[in-house]
């Protein structure tokens, strides 16, 4: 244990911006004292509290989707293997939430180049596994698992690290730093073809930028840049552009939608304000194609009714609110702030991305409803997200007040300590109280 | 750095905002969606899934006047398949085909086209031991499995083949009591409505909306089936003897109307109709049209007798044998000299009823054809009924006046022909000859038509020439031993087209008789088209005739037969 520490020392040690951005997460912690733990409990409790609701509304969909019209064992295997992966997730969540939050910064290069060879993997023939005409899967036994996901989150870690450290001055090696980095993963992700994908890391990369208070006169240039080249893509690709013209029709002609579509608007139409009842609904048992994963809102709709999908909505709305509650103590500009808004947001994105394909606002592009859909990357993933989140936010304030320590066992707690004991060696400035 | 941190603080605010905007437009959408227009959406839905199937009706029974089943329904497994469902279409095809006796390879061809749609008949109406077969090879129960069908089924065989008709592979009634009951029979189908899945699985039966079938009804002929067998064991003898070209018979109950048995040869089995010649289809007793000969001569002196142009012990002269009449010259078979009324009949001669003939006059012949029925559809329930052959009156000559009285230049179904001669056998009334006995609600029995011939001139008739007929005239091989038989052959020569004459070679041979003839329960008519070896009436038709009526009168009044009591009427 104490050389995987030492080692993560020296790993930040050889970047020159890690000192500065101890000092800044630093800062809060030193000045607000015990106080600061009274809202932020509530808002960690609400936080985890929205979150494991939305687990549990996913598994019990996940349970009355995945049911057929000939009842058999295969119905039963959705909820198992949902139940596994949750499992799993939730393991990987709570390791990510009891990791101290200057592990992400310091191990995001790392991670981020773990990603990128495993997305350059996939598109190695023999290694990558080929579904619906794009390579995006690696199989591992019975395991398999979608690289470009995990990009979501190292690409985000890499990119709120690079723009903290240049916050203020942005440098011409900077600048080449984090677009190199972007387009890397970006150009890696397009090839698969994975192009829903792109656009939400494209999304991520501006997010990022933005929050780290890129100029913005920078923005309105890069738009200018990329949206010809966007357009150009789309004329290139005819696969995309079928979807977009079919994505069209459904405004004007909506019985000429494409057959998802169609069959999602009617599934969730047919819910009206209460629903036909948990279990009851027709539409998923065979005309709603992907009723378990993409389409899962859809069955929602359809047996939960208006209250239930609005339910839903309430629930990302608050996991949203708390979010930001809770990683409201840091400096904006902070890596921890950065990168834990960025996280936050890009879950509540997806989750609006999804609802917006299921009600036929924006192109079916094979995105998944976070911590809802049947399926291990998204809510490994999703997990993930949400632990570094509680990690980042309780980096500062951990070695100040004892109460996030309770839930630690004494071997963890030995190892939060001795993560911290770097921390506190840093030199403190405190902006807030500036 | 305050203000670089407000700057940031604020850029914070900014995302959040355009989040809760995104949600709020989502909210809306679903608002939309949802509460707005979830009619449309549900009537897509309700579309989509629920059909309806038709529940079929089970056509009805048909009896014969003693409850006897003739046509009756049964149901059969047909055997389907899923091809969408079947993993190895050839391995499937090689297990079930020796067994069905169908071609393996063809069977897997079949499957393998259809591999996209989600059922395929294999084989309908499979016979028990290809379905049990097929149960012995335990198939899995998500590929194939067996459908129940209705199919129909003639327990008798070919029995009253013409009478029953048939009912094809779509339930349709295809010809006699079939196609003319067919509404009936057939009933109507139901309706089941039922939530079916994308892959056209049945999810639910939806029982408010269930339209249960009405089955068909159950239509019981005057037929009786005992009597029917007896009758087509005569026809097949006389084909066995005489191999003509066509044979028909019908007994007649005379007194009402009731049609006891119908047969014509060559015939058809109504199980395998596909195995029936071209020429089986047809029921002579409707739609063959001959020339009646000598058995029309009783009708033309029963009229002259009531309109007294002749009394009944008045001799006619016959000239010896030869009579002219204008240009032409009419022969008898025997030169007679006088003649009673009687014995013109009993002896039957041309030159006789040409006398009668020209005392009546052609407007009065023309009135007593019409009369009869000739000329016009008897009205039996069968389809397909000629109406014969009356020639409109105004082109009748003074030919007409000569051959009408002895049954040429006109033509009759043989059903008409009977029909007629109920008329003297029952007193002269006129009824409508009928097969159907009731039909679910009681049905009318006969329909009398009108009085035709007097009644004590109808019953001079039956009582005195056409007995005598039997007993020392042309019918004599007609004679039943302690019945007291009445009848009238009939030899017409067949008009030869191609020559524009009559044919010498080719005879009509008709014989119509009746019995008892002081109370006359049954009428015989047997009809045999060009006999081979045998030209008149009385030796072909007659000795088949009075097997028939006396085989009839045995079972339906076994008192009255003296010498053989209850023999063969177990009945």
């Amino acid at each position: 244990m104490r050389r995987s520490v030492r080692g993560r020392d020296s790993y930040s040690g050889s970047e020159a911006g890690v000192v500065d951005v101890y000092r800044m997460t630093g800062a809060p912690s030193t000045s607000l004292s015990p106080q600061a733990a009274g809202p932020s409990r509530i808002a960690l409790q609400s936080f985890v509290m929205c979150t494991a609701m939305l687990l549990a509304v996913g598994t019990i969909m996940v349970f009355s989707a995945s049911i057929t019209a000939q009842p058999s064992q295969q119905d039963q295997i959705y909820l198992s293997r949902h139940l596994l992966f949750l499992a799993g997730a939730v393991a990987v969540g709570t390791i990510a939430a009891l990791l101290p939050g200057s592990f992400w910064k310091s191990a995001s290069p790392f991670l981020f180049l773990l990603t990128l060879a495993a997305i350059g993997a996939v598109l190695v023939p023999g290694i990558g596994t080929r579904v619906n005409g794009a390579q995006r899967w690696i199989r591992l036994g019975p395991i398999s698992m979608q690289p470009s996901e995990t990009a979501k989150i190292t690409l985000t870690l890499l990119l709120a690290r690079l723009v903290s450290t240049q916050r203020d001055k942005p440098t011409l090696s900077g600048r080449m730093l984090l677009a190199g980095t972007f387009l890397v993963t970006a150009v890696l992700v397009v090839i698969e073809p994975d192009l829903g994908t792109t656009v939400f890391l494209t999304i991520l990369f501006a997010l990022v930028l933005f929050l780290g208070g890129w100029p913005i006169k920078e923005f309105i240039a890069a738009g200018v840049v990329t949206l010809p080249a966007i357009a150009c893509a789309l004329v290139l690709k005819p696969y995309q552009w079928k979807r977009l013209e079919g994505f069209v029709t459904t405004w004007t002609h909506p019985e000429e939608a494409p057959y998802q579509v169609r069959q999602s608007l009617t599934t969730l139409g047919v819910g009206g304000l209460s629903g036909t009842g948990l279990g009851e609904g027709w539409q998923k048992l065979s005309f709603l194609p992907e009723a378990n994963t993409d389409f899962i809102f859809s069955v929602i709709g359809e047996e939960l009714g208006l209250w239930g999908t609005l339910g839903v909505a309430a629930l990302w709305l608050s996991f949203f609110y708390f979010g930001l509650k809770l990683l409201g103590q840091h400096p904006t500009k902070s890596f921890p702030a950065i990168a834990g808004t960025a996280l936050l947001c890009q879950l509540v994105i997806q989750a609006a991305i999804n609802i917006g394909v299921v009600t036929a606002m924006l192109p079916p592009k094979g995105i998944s409803h976070p911590f809802i859909s049947y399926g291990g990357s998204s809510l490994m993933v999703s997990c993930a997200a949400v632990g570094i989140i509680l990690s980042l936010a309780r980096s500062p304030v951990e070695d100040m007040s004892p109460e996030p320590n309770e839930a630690l066992d004494p071997n963890q707690e030995d190892l939060a300590h001795e993560a911290f004991t770097t921390e506190e060696t840093a030199p403190v400035e405190s902006p807030l109280l500036a | 750095m305050s203000t670089s941190h407000n700057e940031s603080r604020g850029r914070v605010r900014v995302v959040g905002f355009f989040i809760l905007l995104i949600w709020g437009v989502l909210i809306a959408r679903l608002l939309h969606i949802q509460w707005w227009r979830q009619e449309d959406f549900t009537s897509i839905a309700t579309r989509q899934q629920v059909s309806s199937e038709t529940i079929l009706a089970r056509p009805g029974d048909i009896l014969d006047r003693r409850g006897r089943l003739l046509a009756t329904t049964i149901t059969v497994p047909s055997f389907y398949v899923d091809p969408a469902a079947l993993d190895n279409p050839h391995d499937f095809a090689a297990q079930v085909a020796p067994v069905l006796g169908l071609s393996a390879e063809k069977l897997s061809w079949q499957i393998q086209e259809a591999s996209s749609r989600r059922f395929l008949w294999v084989k309908r109406r499979l016979t028990e031991e290809e379905q049990q077969a097929i149960e012995a090879l335990q198939l899995p129960a998500h590929v194939c499995g067996m459908k129940v069908e209705y199919r129909r089924h003639y327990p008798q065989g070919s029995l009253a083949a013409h009478v029953i008709g048939l009912r094809d592979i779509d339930g349709q009634g295809r010809g006699g009591i079939e196609q003319t009951f067919n509404e009936q029979l057939q009933g109507h189908d139901g309706k089941r409505r039922f939530v079916r899945d994308a892959r056209g699985h049945v999810l639910d039966v939806l029982e408010e909306v269930t339209q249960p079938p009405v089955d068909g009804a159950e239509i019981t002929l005057t037929l009786d089936a005992v009597i029917q067998l007896r009758l087509e064991q005569q026809l097949d003898e006389l084909v066995k003897q005489y191999s003509p070209c066509g044979v028909c018979g019908i007994v007649l109950d005379p007194q009402r109307g009731e049609i006891l048995a119908m047969g014509s040869r060559p015939t058809l089995d109504p199980n395998r109709p596909q195995d029936a010649s071209e020429l089986a289809w047809k029921n002579l007793c409707i739609s063959a049209v001959y020339e009646p000969g000598s058995t029309f001569k009783p009708l033309v002196v029963a009229r002259a007798l009531d309109l007294k142009t002749i009394q009944p012990y008045d001799n006619l002269d016959c000239e010896h044998g030869a009579y002219r009449m204008g240009p032409r010259v009419l022969h008898d078979h025997h030169p007679y000299g006088f003649l009673s009324v009687s014995d013109v009949l009993v002896k039957s001669s041309n030159i006789g009823m040409a006398k009668i003939g020209e005392s009546l006059g052609n407007e009065e012949l023309y009135r007593l054809a019409l009369d009869y029925g000739f000329g016009q559809p008897t009205g039996v329930e069968l389809p397909g009924e000629l109406t014969g052959l009356l020639r409109p009156y105004a082109s009748w000559n003074q030919y007409s006046t000569g051959s009408i009285p002895m049954g040429q230049e006109l033509a009759a179904t043989p059903l008409q022909m009977i029909t007629a001669h109920a008329v003297l056998a029952n007193g002269g009334r006129r009824i409508t000859p009928h097969l159907l006995k009731s039909a679910g609600t009681p049905q009318p029995q006969h329909v009398v038509v009108s009085q035709v011939v007097s009644p004590q001139n109808a019953r001079w008739i039956v009582q005195g020439p056409l007995h005598d007929v039997v007993a020392r005239g042309t019918g004599t091989k007609a004679k039943i031993e302690g019945i007291e038989v009445f009848g009238k052959t009939g030899t017409a020569q067949k008009y030869d087209a191609a020559a524009r004459e009559y044919s010498h070679s080719k005879h009509v041979c008709s014989f119509i008789c009746g019995a008892p003839a002081n109370d006359p329960q049954v009428l015989v008519l047997i009809t045999v088209d060009e006999p081979q070896g045998g030209n008149a009436g009385g030796t072909v038709a007659a000795p088949i005739a009075a097997n028939v009526l006396k085989e009839s009168l045995q079972y339906l009044r076994p008192h009255q037969v003296v010498e053989r009591p209850l023999e063969g009427s177990a009945q």
